[in-house]
Formats: structure tokens, C-alpha cells, sequence
């Protein structure tokens, strides 16, 4: 035995010889070729399975949550406030957590709720307080008392996402809800 | 069709690569025994697909890892069984590792020009077993972590560098956040990149060599396609036993069909709680078996000297094998270290298996993994982590602090409340003499036995005889009032009447495991307490106050315990706390020590609640229902 052999072997391989080998391995080599498929597909697609695992989860809508109470709120000027309630964070639960923050603006008795993520890309609104309106940092969008925007030339595709408020007694209830981003319409994430 | 690849071809020569992968010579043709290398290749991409997807829901830190793996085990989908071929994978590829071995040294491939491949293919071996050793870690589970706390110490007495090492691999001087940063950075980072290199390396030096033929063969053949059908064959076969592993895993985790019998993942680890079934993963039995015969201060000759002789000879092998009958020497040296390795292995499993003490712990990491599952199913888990549901489960806590406090002089049917028969919760189940505990202890009783305190039973076995051991017999109160009331009046009282008071009695506990009784019984029980049997017997009331509809007030003037919702929480909290209260044995008459100060509050409420048998159930409703929509 030599390496010597082998090394002239593999260098004189003919395609003549080559072609012989395939043909004679034609079945063979399919057989290979779907075996070694499967073999890589078994852990591949369990794994995708695995990782797709997000799809199938739904955020929890949690009905009214109380965020504060009418006689603490101002006249007609923004409020930041938390949102709390049950989040459910892979395998950690916890009850009454932050799990957002929203706009309440009072108008006599009449309360307006609006998300505070910008409806253009996600980021944090502010309230500004010498332009008497919301202005996005990220893109400035900027928005009206109402949530409206302040111009059709606003990087923002929609006004502020209000959300559904009621009033009982001296609370405030709001119905926490997140919508997709970019989107002329507004689109619930569930 | 052909143009894009002429295209590709032209500007790759990929045509030319392939042929050159595919038709390596293989003079002598195709033969099984040349699969071994292609099976570890394809058991390691395995691996590193599986790693990867694990890594995406894996979080290594104390408070995360087990609650982690946990999520992917019981909620993510495929977790359980992309985890499984992860794990299985790792064990089949230790096998085929030795396998591979075995065949290179009978067939002489390690001797000149292959002493590189040798060399690089240990160098492989060791990043395998690298790979085990930090990946059994990550889970964080009982198991994993007492297994490693031996690891490392082993690393610790090193000569000279050990203690540096160890103090650099935990990532300080005990476990915690730092060490499965460490630990999850070598399994996933460095030892799979060196992994990689070196098989490059191993492979390309096997192809330049070529395969270890027979001798004399004339016959020309190639890699592809005989010899590629029987690697990809021999894979599928490890590829099926594989997967059979993880589906009859799955099958013992109640994963696949709902049954339950066994836990893949364990208990979070917990540093200060006993756990008597620490062993390493079976691979390592046999150093572990070896590590028994050196005691003491011989351990680092049986940890570190041998071991890395005995790996420093295999790295020697080519150069012995030039010797006269060096390859002989070679591959009797490999048939005694895998005959010795079996051997260790087999005598540590045998000793495991004659060991009741050892059975009965790994009985216990089994309950008590299930109870974490459950736990963590029922409840969700606090930030603190899963280890704090445990802490705070009267199921998990209570037999520890029953041992601590109380089974100095009290028993829990017979033992000290820490045998794994206490999570039978049916009454009959506990009264079962087979079921009678093997563990008693030493120290003497002077109380009663509280296993079903509060329960109608119970209670009836005490009205009939309380000066037996079981209860008032080692107390000063073996023949109080109580003992001479039940002499005197249990003959006057018909089997009916007993339990009917009895009931009575225990329906003040509001167990939440009680049988359901009718109200009629309950009512007849009262009626009996207040004003005594039909024949005449001495009613409980007489020295008995009980808050109770027509109950009168006690007559005499003896201080009896209060019974009003006796063995209630509130009710053995109180008694727990200052049993010297009148309104359970008073100044002269208890013997008990206040546990006021000796427990704190979550203890006694523990204790109390465990007594109580009331605890969080497996048939409540599941986090996977609520979590879900």
C-alpha cells in the first residue's frame, strides 16, 4: 500500500472512468442525497418548530385597568402615566407590573387616553409644554392636544393611538392596547 | 439548466471541489467499519443546529437558567424535543467517540504518517468531554450543579495552578451568576470553535492520509456513493436511537401522552439543601468509581496523576507503536483501559443499585423535580427565581423543618418526616402498614405521632386509647384527665357514636383534603360533645370549651385546650408558638417549647400548613392554560 498510488489515482481519475462510477451509483447516490436531507432536515425543522415558538403566543388582553383618578389630573395638559397589570414574561408571571405608558388628558369631565409610543417607529412620545402638543424625539412627529397630526407632512402615518377609556366615580379606567407601526391604519398587535 | 452552473463553475471551480470530496480513494471498497468518523461528524452538526435553537431561549444566570430550560422543556414548542436530541445526542456521541477509538487503534491508523490525525483526534476527544462537562452544568438543576461542584474541585487540586483554575472557571470562589457566564460561554463559544478548527484539521489530514485499507487490494473504488450510503445509513440508525431516546423521555415526562414517570430536568439547585444522589453523568461513573479507592490526600493521583498518565500514553501511542510489538503493546493497553473503564462503570452502577440509601435519594430529587414542574405550572415564577416557590411549599419545606424542629420528639407516622412516603395524601395510604417508614430515628419520643393530625381517624384512634405512644404515652399526660375519661367512658360509647364526635372534632379543622361529610354527622358529633352519649358518657364539654352553636360553657374548672376550630391553621400556628397559652396546655401541663423565637414566621406557618397537608395540587389549573390563548 502506498499513498504514492493512491495520490496518481486520484490524479489520472478520467471523466470517462468517473462517468462509469455514476452511472453505476446513480441509485446509490440518490439514495445518499435524500438520506442526508433527512438527516439534516430532522433537526432543522424540529428546531425552526422550536424557534417559531413565539407565532403561537398571544399578547393577554387584560379589559380595564385603573391608571389614576379624575381629581388628580389637570385641565387640558398631558399626564404621563404607567399602566400596571398582570404580565406574563416567558416563565416569569408577575401581577401588577408595569407594562406601559399612556397620555391622559382631561377635558372637563371627559378623559382621552393615547399611547405613548409614536404610531411612525415605536419610539417614546413627549409632551412638549411651550408648543402646547406631543412631539416625537426619534422623527419629530409632532401631534396635537387631540392626538391629531399637527400636519399631513408628519413623519407619522397616523394621529396618536387613542385608547378606550371610562370613568367610575373618581377612576380612571383605560383598556391597554398596543397597534402596529407605520401603518396609515390602526392595527391591533394581539 | 447547465448555464448558471457554468456560470458558478467558472467562477468557483465548485465542480472540481466536489469531485475531490466525493471520490477519495478508497482502495479495497466500501466497509461499515469506516463509519464511526462520519456518525461523530453527523452526531456534532447535530449538536451545533440543536445548540443553536437552544441558545435562543436559553438565559444563563442563577434566577434564569432553570427557569429557562424549564420553559423550553414544558412550554415551547418542540422545546422538549429539540432539548432531548441535544441531550441524548451528547450521550450517543461519548459511544461512538469510543467506538471511533477502538476501530483506529485495532486497525493501526494512529502508527506513522498518521500521528497527527492521532493526536488532533484526542485533542477531539477531550473538547467532547469539555463539551459534557459544561453543558450538564446549564440547566442549574440539582444534578447538574452537585456534579460540577465535584468537577471543579477535582480542577482545584491541581498542583500548583489548581486553585487559580477553579477560581477562574466558577468565576469566584463560590457558584452563582459568574459561573454559568463562564460555563455558557465555553460550551457555546470557545470549545465548539476549537471543536471545529480541529475537526478541519483531523478531517483533512484523514483525507490526505487516506482510509487504513487492507493490505495487497486490487480492487479501485471510491467514497461516493458506496461508501457515503453506508456512513448515511449508520447515521439514520444513530439518528432513530436517538430520537427513540428523546420520544421514551418524552413518554416519561408526561410530554407525550400525559403520563408521568421521570424528570429530564431536576429540581433548581439550591446550595444549603441536602441532595445524596449527586453522580456524574455516566461517562464519568468511572472515574468516579476510581476516585473511591484513593482517599484522602492520594485523591489528586486518583483525580489528576493517573488521568493524565493514562492520557499521555495514548498520546504516546504512535511513537510505541515503532518499538518491537509496540502496536501489540498499543492495542492491549486500549483493550485493558476500556475494559477497566466498563468495569469502574459497572461496579459503580452496582454499588448504586444494592444501595437503599442511594435509591431512596434519587426517589426524592424525582419527587421533588415533579413538585418543581408542578409548582412552576400552577403558580408561574417569581423574579426571585423557582427556588422560591419552593421555599415557599409546605410540601417541600415541611418535612425539612418537621425533622429540625419537631422530630426531636415527635414522629410523622412513625418517621421524621422525611420519608418520600409523605406525598401519598390519602389517609388509608398512610395508615398502610407496608407503607410504614423504614426511617426512624434515634433520638427519644416524648410526643405524639402527628402524621393525619386533624384528620377523623386520627382523632378517633385517640379518643379510644390517648395514653397509647402514639399519643399522650411519653407525656406527663399519659394518664391525666384525658386517659382516665376514656377509660371510663369509651366502653359507654358505641363505634358510631366515636366517629360521629370524631368528625365532629375534625370538621373543625377544615382540612382541605377532607373527606366530605354530611352535616347530619357533623350535628350528631356536636350534640355528642355538649351533652355525651346515649349511654351516659361524660360529654367533651365538661372540661372542653368549644365556640360552637349549643355548646354550653365548660364545667370544670380543669384546663383543658380549647378545641374551637381545632387543628385549623390558626389553631396549631398558636399552639406551635406558646403551647404554654391557656387555651391549649397551660403552664403545668405542657411540656412543648414555645417556638416563638426558634421559628420564624414563614417556618411555623410552613410547619402548620404541611401538617395540614395543605398545599398547592398538581389537578389545579396550569400555567400552559392561562398562558396561552
Amino acid at each position: 500500500m502506498g499513498t504514492g498510488d493512491e495520490d496518481s489515482l486520484n490524479k489520472n481519475l478520467s471523466h470517462k472512468m468517473i462517468n462509469e462510477i455514476k452511472r453505476r451509483g446513480f441509485l446509490k447516490g440518490s439514495i445518499s442525497i435524500v438520506l442526508g436531507a433527512v438527516l439534516l432536515l430532522a433537526p432543522l425543522i424540529t428546531g425552526l418548530l422550536f424557534f417559531l415558538d413565539p407565532l403561537r403566543r398571544k399578547t393577554q388582553t387584560q379589559g380595564f385597568l385603573k391608571v389614576g383618578s379624575l381629581d388628580s389630573l389637570p385641565l387640558r395638559i398631558p399626564r404621563i402615566t404607567k399602566v400596571r397589570g398582570n404580565k406574563i414574561n416567558a416563565w416569569n408571571k408577575h401581577a401588577n407590573e408595569p407594562i406601559g405608558a399612556i397620555y391622559l388628558v382631561r377635558y372637563e369631565e371627559k378623559v382621552r387616553a393615547f399611547q405613548a409610543i409614536c404610531p411612525h417607529a415605536g419610539c417614546f412620545v413627549d409632551y412638549s409644554h411651550t408648543q402646547k402638543g406631543f412631539l416625537c424625539p426619534c422623527h419629530k412627529s409632532s401631534f396635537d392636544l387631540d392626538g391629531s397630526r399637527t400636519s399631513l407632512s408628519s413623519p407619522s402615518p397616523r394621529g396618536m393611538d387613542s385608547l378606550e377609556v371610562r370613568v367610575e366615580g373618581n377612576d380612571i379606567l383605560v383598556r391597554y392596547e398596543e397597534f402596529q407601526q407605520g401603518n396609515s391604519e390602526k392595527i391591533l398587535i394581539s | 439548466m447547465n448555464g448558471w452552473r457554468n456560470w458558478l463553475d467558472a467562477r468557483t471551480s465548485y465542480r472540481e471541489l466536489c469531485t475531490r470530496l466525493l471520490y477519495e480513494p478508497l482502495p479495497g471498497g466500501q466497509r461499515w467499519k469506516y463509519v464511526w468518523g462520519s456518525t461523530l461528524v453527523f452526531t456534532f452538526l447535530i449538536q451545533v443546529i440543536t445548540g443553536f435553537f437552544l441558545w435562543t431561549a436559553y438565559s444563563p444566570s442563577t434566577q434564569t437558567a432553570w427557569e429557562s430550560v424549564y420553559f423550553i422543556q414544558h412550554h415551547m414548542q418542540m422545546g422538549w424535543f429539540v432539548r432531548g436530541l441535544h441531550h441524548y445526542t451528547a450521550q450517543i456521541m461519548i459511544i461512538l467517540l469510543a467506538c471511533h477509538l477502538i476501530q483506529v487503534v485495532i486497525a493501526g491508523a494512529y502508527r506513522t504518517p498518521r500521528e497527527l490525525n492521532w493526536w488532533f483526534g484526542l485533542i477531539l476527544m477531550k473538547l467532547t468531554l469539555g463539551l459534557s462537562l459544561t453543558g450538564y452544568l446549564l440547566p442549574w438543576d440539582e444534578k447538574g450543579y452537585w456534579a460540577t461542584q465535584t468537577s471543579t474541585k477535582i480542577i482545584g487540586i491541581t498542583p500548583i495552578i489548581g486553585p487559580f483554575l477553579q477560581t477562574l472557571l466558577v468565576g469566584g470562589v463560590s457558584y452563582g451568576h459568574q459561573t454559568l457566564t463562564r460555563f455558557f460561554a465555553l460550551h457555546a463559544g470557545l470549545l465548539p470553535a476549537l471543536f471545529i478548527l480541529t475537526l478541519v484539521v483531523h478531517v483533512a489530514l484523514f483525507r490526505k492520509q487516506g482510509v487504513t485499507h487492507p493490505k495487497n487490494t486490487q480492487r479501485k473504488a471510491y467514497f461516493w456513493p458506496s461508501q457515503a450510503l453506508l456512513d448515511l445509513g449508520a447515521s439514520l440508525a444513530v439518528l432513530s436511537i436517538i430520537v427513540f431516546l428523546v420520544i421514551w423521555g418524552g413518554f416519561e415526562q408526561g410530554i407525550v401522552l400525559g403520563v408521568e414517570s421521570g424528570a429530564n430536568l431536576q429540581a433548581p439547585a439550591a446550595p444549603d439543601e441536602p441532595y445524596s444522589a449527586a453522580r456524574p453523568e455516566w461517562y464519568f461513573l468511572f472515574l468516579f468509581q476510581f476516585l473511591k479507592y484513593f482517599p484522602g490526600s492520594l485523591e489528586v493521583v486518583g483525580a489528576i496523576i493517573i488521568p493524565s498518565l493514562v492520557v499521555g500514553l495514548l498520546f504516546l501511542f504512535p511513537l510505541i507503536a515503532r518499538l518491537p510489538k509496540g502496536h501489540a503493546f498499543c492495542r492491549w493497553t486500549t483493550l485493558v483501559l476500556m475494559g477497566s473503564i466498563v468495569l469502574l462503570t459497572g461496579l459503580s452502577m452496582w454499588s448504586d443499585s444494592i444501595d437503599p440509601a442511594y435509591q431512596k435519594a434519587v426517589a426524592d430529587a424525582e419527587i421533588k423535580a415533579k413538585r418543581s414542574i408542578e409548582l412552576a405550572n400552577h403558580k408561574g415564577i417569581p423574579k426571585e427565581g423557582a427556588i422560591a416557590l419552593l421555599r415557599s411549599d409546605p410540601l417541600s419545606r415541611g418535612p425539612y423543618l418537621f425533622q429540625t424542629h419537631c422530630s426531636v420528639c415527635h414522629r410523622w407516622n412513625g418517621h421524621d418526616g422525611t420519608d418520600s412516603q409523605i406525598v401519598d395524601p390519602s389517609e388509608t395510604a398512610l395508615r398502610d402498614p407496608k407503607h410504614l417508614s423504614t426511617k426512624l430515628v434515634s433520638a427519644n419520643l416524648k410526643a405524639s405521632d402527628l402524621g393525619g393530625f386533624g384528620t377523623q381517624r386520627w382523632i378517633s384512634e385517640f379518643l379510644k386509647d390517648p395514653s397509647n405512644n402514639k399519643f399522650f404515652g411519653h407525656t406527663k399526660l399519659h394518664n391525666s384527665d384525658m386517659a382516665n375519661w376514656s377509660k371510663q367512658n369509651i366502653p359507654l360509647m358505641s363505634e358510631e357514636e366515636i366517629n360521629d364526635v370524631s368528625w365532629f372534632l375534625s370538621s373543625q379543622a377544615q382540612l382541605p383534603n377532607k373527606t366530605p361529610i354530611s352535616s347530619e354527622v357533623v350535628e350528631r358529633g356536636a350534640e355528642i360533645f355538649s351533652f355525651g352519649s346515649w349511654d351516659g358518657a361524660q360529654p367533651c364539654s365538661d372540661c372542653h370549651r368549644l365556640d360552637y352553636p349549643n355548646i354550653p360553657a365548660t364545667k370544670n374548672m380543669v384546663s383543658a385546650p380549647d378545641l374551637t376550630r381545632y387543628a385549623s391553621e390558626e389553631w396549631l400556628l398558636g399552639m406551635i408558638l406558646d403551647p404554654t397559652q391557656t387555651k391549649y396546655y397551660g403552664p403545668t401541663k405542657n411540656e412543648m417549647p414555645k417556638f416563638l423565637e426558634r421559628l420564624t414566621s414563614k417556618e411555623a406557618h410552613l410547619i402548620a400548613k404541611w401538617l395540614r397537608r395543605d398545599w398547592v395540587s398538581a389537578h389545579q389549573k396550569n400555567l400552559s392554560d392561562t398562558s396561552l390563548q
